[in-house]
Formats: structure tokens, sequence, C-alpha cells
């Protein structure tokens, strides 16, 4: 049956209001698993496990690990609170989520148990060398993912946001702490907050500290930062 | 684990006709047709008019200083108005 424009006009008016921004179904699909995701109790200290649903599989070597997943989580929220900006309860308590794991120790395994050189840089997988390792350092080159807390110069630096290493987690961890902020007008994340929780392996910070101590690792570096330690970016 | 029951579509407060636009959707399937209540905050009630789905409503009350809005889960608009509005 043909339709009229009147009645799809009228359609759309039950369902939205014409003229303001909407959040498609799809956007809303998101929001829910998210939530669902970030509300699920699970243990991201030493002794604990992060729950299954997030991912430590996806992009080996270089990004399979739990605090990945979280940092990319958070993007979504943003740009939700943009399109519904009277609504945003809801994106505070995800970010608010992914950020009391992105202070834990599993947002932290790869650096803290990464230590030295990688003891299995000679065995690779062969597409790793291809990818990511000169032909002249085979077998001598640790493959970017090993993050190599401990080797020299630097030695080794387990609190992570005082470290000159794993820089693009500080910038990482930045963002959703100020993705929180930013959505929820709070200023929890920039009061001082305790990160990887493991005993004498406590460290404190808070969102403008550790934005101060990036910046001045930027300035005395002008050839570039590194994460994985031993990999310049030459930015 | 929190189950969100009800997302908002729109949710945005239109400075030129003073008037606060929410849409809500259909809800989880389990949730549909269930009354529920959400609040307005930084709002005067007493100087507001509600318009539900495009009909004048009254299904609300002021709850410590809020607007206290009656409704069920599923896909409704909301039109806040405050007073003096278009």
């Amino acid at each position: 049956m043909q339709r009229s424009g009147e009645h799809w006009r009228k359609i759309i008016i039950m369902t939205t209001v014409q003229g303001y921004l909407a959040l498609s179904e799809r956007s809303r699909g998101w929001l829910r698993y998210l939530h669902r995701k970030a509300t699920t109790l699970d243990n991201w200290d030493k002794g604990g496990r992060p729950h299954p649903h997030w991912d430590n599989v996806s992009d080996e070597p270089r990004r399979s690990f739990h605090r990945f997943d979280l940092i990319e989580s958070g993007y979504a929220m943003g740009l939700m609170a943009d399109t519904t900006p009277a609504w945003r309860e809801i994106y505070s308590t995800v970010l608010n989520e992914l950020n009391e794991r992105s202070t834990s120790w599993w947002a932290h395994e790869d650096w803290l148990t990464l230590i030295g050189d990688d003891p299995r840089r000679a065995q690779y997988p062969e597409e790793w060398y291809k990818a990511w390792i000169p032909e002249f350092l085979r077998g001598r080159y640790d493959t970017p993912g090993w993050t190599a807390n401990g080797v020299e110069p630097w030695g080794r630096q387990d609190d992570a946001m005082k470290a000159d290493g794993l820089s693009g987690w500080k910038g990482n961890l930045l963002t959703s702490l100020g993705l929180h902020k930013y959505v929820s007008g709070n200023d929890k994340w920039n009061q001082p907050f305790d990160m990887i929780r493991d005993g004498a392996n406590t460290f404190t910070h808070t969102y403008s500290g550790i934005a101060q101590f990036f910046f001045e690792l930027w300035s005395r570096k002008p050839e570039g930062c590194h994460c994985e330690n031993t990999k310049i970016w030459p930015m | 684990m929190g189950l969100l029951r009800e997302a908002h579509q729109q949710a945005i407060y239109d400075e030129v006709r003073r008037t606060l636009v929410v849409a809500t959707d259909a809800g989880v399937p389990a949730a549909r047709g269930k009354p529920t209540t959400f609040r307005v905050t930084n709002i005067n009630p007493e100087s507001c008019t509600l318009i539900v789905d495009g009909v004048k409503s009254y299904d609300w009350r002021e709850v410590d200083g809020n607007l206290e809005i009656s409704t069920t889960i599923g896909k409704h608009t909301f039109l806040i108005r405050q007073g003096g509005a278009a």
C-alpha cells in the first residue's frame, strides 16, 4: 500500500521530535551493551580476573590487552552525550566504571609482567617479523606490544604514570578521565585516586598531575616519547 | 549487572523555545508498557507545561523541587515547556 507523506510524518513525530538530534537504534543498542558490560561486577585487582567479555585477544601482539577494550569503549559515550546533552547520567556511569578498571592492576598487566627483553624474540610468528621488525634486527628486537619494563637505561618503573615509557597509555587514560569530566561535569578523577592498588605497588595520582608529568616528559624529549620501552614515536 | 530498561533517543534543551525535548525508545521487551517515572532537575515545576505525545499532560508531580513525570516504558515524546514559551 502506498503511504502518504503525512502518514510517515505522523510516525516520525510519534517517535522523536523533528528538528533535534536523536540517538539511532544502533547507538542505543551499543549503549545497552556497554552499560551491561561496564556494570557487570568483576575483579581487576592482581588476584582477580576481568570478566571474559573484556577483550584481550584482538590485534595481537600490539593491543591484545584488556585496557585497549576499555579505552575504545569510552569514545562513544562522549559522542552520545553530545547527542542527548540533557541525559548524561548513563554515560557518566559507564565512563566511571571504565576508569575504575583503567586504574587497576589488570589495566597495567603488560607493563607489570612483560619485564626486560622478550625471551621469545627469536621465535615470533613469521608474520610478526614481516609486519613489525626490521630484518637486520630479527631475533634481537622485542615485538611492538612487549612493554619491556625494566630494560636499561630506564630500569624498573612500575608506576606507569611516572615512567618514561608507556606514554600511549598515559594519553589514553587522560582521554578517558577527561571524558568523564566532560560528560558528567564531576571533578572526581582530578581528586587523588590510587592506581594499580597492589600493596607497595599503589600509586596516587590526579588527572592534572598525570597531564603535568606527561607535558614535562614530552618537553625534555624533543626527539619523541616512547610507549613500549625502546620504541620511540617520532612525532 | 545493570540492565538499561529504556534509553532516551532525544534529550536536549532548546533555549530559544525554552523547551526540554525528550524522546524515549521502546525499551527492552520484558519491560515494555510497565509504569515508570523520570525526573527533570534544574527546572521550576510550577512554571512548566508538559506535552506528552502531542497532548497536554498532568501526569507529573513535584519532588524535592524537581519535576517527576509518570509514564510507561515505550516510545514517547515529551515537551517540557517553561512559562511563557511558545
